[in-house]
């Protein structure tokens, strides 16, 4: 799975720290997400749209 | 205070209970280090506790931050871990046991009861160690 977190998470000026904050998640579960390496539950994708202003299928490739 | 760190209650107990683990690593450390018939820690089990350590206190550093003390990859992190190293675990008992059983006919070093509760225990805690690493580098969670 890709994701778009990085590129979206940079057009918002937002850290890996600051989304981690926002979505009540640790930072390495951002890092983890933003490589691919973590499938997230529906819950947390949707917190993650939310807080970078899509949609989930924009921030998730699948 | 709460409110300062963008904290609830629970992150705060979570957060606290590391050092309350890491205070008492320490003292048992210390204790063991004062009454060791040897009179010092063997150096390689003083590095594992520090190493061991070193995730609690990051857990709280995050918490200050405002970052929760575990979330949903953790968690699955350490459901794995624990499933494998529940494994891993019932065959180093029992090849303990089949040591400590057959080491003096097959002229063995020779455990007493007390090494061999000791190597059960600490082996547990090292391959759980070993579980978490390889779930978290080589697999990654479910």
């Amino acid at each position: 799975m890709r994701t778009r977190i990085k590129e979206l998470r940079a057009r918002h000026e937002m850290t890996q720290e600051d989304l981690a904050i926002k979505v009540g998640v640790r930072r390495e579960t951002i890092v983890f997400l933003e490589k691919g390496k973590y499938n997230p539950s529906l819950r947390l994708a949707h917190d993650v749209a939310v807080a970078l202003g899509s949609s989930i299928d924009e921030v998730f490739i699948f | 205070m709460l409110d300062e760190f963008n904290m609830t209650t629970n992150d705060w107990m979570r957060g606290s209970f590391a050092w309350v683990v890491t205070a008492a690593v320490l003292l048992t450390l210390a204790v063991w280090a004062e009454f060791s018939a040897r009179g010092a820690l063997p150096p390689i089990i003083a590095g594992m506790i520090l190493v061991f350590m070193i995730p609690f206190l990051k857990r709280f550093n995050d918490v200050i931050k405002g970052m929760p003390d575990a979330d949903e990859r953790i968690k699955a992190m350490e459901r794995d871990a624990s499933a494998m190293a529940f494994t891993l675990s019932i065959w180093w008992m029992l090849a303990l046991m089949f040591y400590a059983g057959n080491a003096a006919e097959n002229g063995w070093p020779e455990l007493i009861p007390r090494h061999v509760a000791a190597a059960g225990i600490l082996g547990m805690g090292i391959l759980f160690g070993i579980s978490y690493l390889h779930v978290r580098i080589r697999v990654g969670p479910a």
